[in-house]
């Protein structure tokens, strides 16, 4: 706590070494918290390197007290990613491309099996994401991925406690009952069927 | 519990696991990261104010109400991530009489596009005492109620016979006549496909989002992307 205090103040005073720290502490976990709010690796790295210039812009909302900086980064990553994918059918869009590239990965070589791996299981979360809406992405994404408590998470977001939680709530729900719908006969476990990826992944 | 359950989320919602960013990507993005810094410590007047539009906005309010006794509307509200303002740009030009405040900062073509009532390509065809009769090409984009013909006037000291982009503030509806975004920001010259910022140093500085690293140099992209923003538009 001493040494995120000592971060804190450094940042907050525009030390270029304290954002230098920050960023090789946290720019992957923004980096993929970007990607599931774009669907878009390329866009995901803009949206990182957009983040820590705004937050270098956004320092003097530091304050000296408190943990880690990862909520406040993630945070600053989710509006971001809003100016990039504002609406829900062009993450869907988005989302569709990527998934529809994946597709064309080679699947005969042996080294590729873990990447094919890796990728059916981003490919999984992202057909689940897709499901959402925004707020509710944005709630499971910092939540269950990133692992923030609801505190930080509505820190993150600037929404009180109890719409992080009913958000996601929400999408839980809505997950649910996606996976809870009984199997169509002729449902094939590829990835624009998500509840049959999800299913299959999920075991 | 202040955190969710993880064995609520079993089976719904898989974690995706993460990535690395791609080879030399994180110590690229870090040394921008920090050229930015660099430059933005070197000069914060320019460089911590001009990206802002509400405050360039309400710094021509200013001028404008006490230089020539006009009102002035201010500019959009800055995106949701931008930090609150902290200063004004000094040098903010009054607006064009009868004309609507619209010089503001500009970080990316996206914000000029979504600021613009009109989007061309075109040249300007003749000059004189400010005014240019610009000769359209093609219309990027343009605002329900932004008149447009073959030839437009144009209230800015420009060259003839340039081909270029204009992102354009409706001035004068009356005349009509339009005035470029932000003064040169909103001047983009062409080249074949290839597009430039007019300015080097108010330039935007990406398409859809700001980029660092080109910070005070000429913006340089593509007439597709220009038109492919322009059509995000709508």
């Amino acid at each position: 706590m001493v040494m995120e205090s000592s971060l804190r103040a450094r940042v907050r005073a525009g030390d270029p070494g304290a954002f230098a720290e920050l960023f090789d502490q946290h720019a992957r976990s923004v980096y993929n918290h970007a990607f599931r709010l774009t669907a878009d690796w390329a866009t995901a790295e803009d949206v990182m390197a957009a983040t820590y210039l705004q937050a270098w812009r956004s320092r003097d909302r530091v304050t000296e007290d408190g943990g880690s900086l990862r909520p406040w980064l993630l945070g600053i990553a989710t509006n971001e990613a809003r100016n990039h994918i504002r609406s829900n059918r062009r993450y869907r869009r988005v989302a569709a491309a990527l998934l529809a590239g994946d597709r064309t990965q080679p699947d005969h070589a042996d080294e590729v099996a873990g990447r094919l791996d890796d990728t059916r299981r981003i490919a999984a979360a992202i057909e689940a994401l897709t499901r959402l809406r925004r707020p509710e992405r944005e709630v499971l994404t910092l939540c269950l991925w990133e692992g923030l408590d609801y505190e930080a998470a509505a820190q993150a977001l600037g929404v009180p406690v109890g719409t992080v939680r009913s958000r996601l709530s929400r999408a839980r729900a809505r997950l649910r009952t996606l996976v809870d719908a009984p199997p169509r006969a002729s449902r094939q476990p590829v990835l624009d069927d998500p509840v049959s990826l999800v299913r299959e992944v999920s075991q | 519990m202040s955190a969710p359950d993880p064995s609520e989320w079993t089976g719904i919602a898989p974690h995706p696991g993460a990535r690395d960013l791609p080879p030399g990507r994180h110590e690229l993005h870090r040394d921008r990261l920090l050229a930015a810094i660099a430059q933005e410590t070197r000069t914060p007047g320019v460089a911590r104010t001009w990206r802002r539009p509400a405050l360039a906005a309400a710094a021509l309010v200013l001028v404008a109400g006490v230089g020539a006794g006009l009102a002035a509307t201010a500019g959009d509200d800055p995106p949701a991530a931008l930090p609150a303002p902290v200063a004004s740009r000094p040098a903010a030009r009054p607006a064009p009489p009868g004309g609507t405040a619209k010089i503001q900062g500009y970080g990316t073509v996206r914000h000029l596009t979504a600021t613009a009532d009109l989007v061309v390509r075109g040249e300007a065809q003749s000059a004189a005492d400010g005014r240019v009769v610009y000769r359209v090409a093609e219309v990027l984009y343009r605002a329900s109620h932004a008149p447009v013909s073959a030839k437009i006037t144009v209230l800015a000291p420009e060259a003839t016979g340039r081909a270029t982009v204009l992102y354009l503030a409706l001035s004068d509806p009356l005349t009509p006549a339009y005035t470029p975004l932000g003064g040169d920001v909103g001047i983009f010259d062409v080249t074949g496909d290839t597009v430039t910022s007019r300015s080097a140093t108010r330039s935007v500085t990406g398409l859809r989002a700001e980029h660092a690293t080109t910070a005070g140099r000429a913006f340089v992209t593509t007439l597709p992307e220009l038109r492919q923003v322009a059509a995000e538009r709508g």
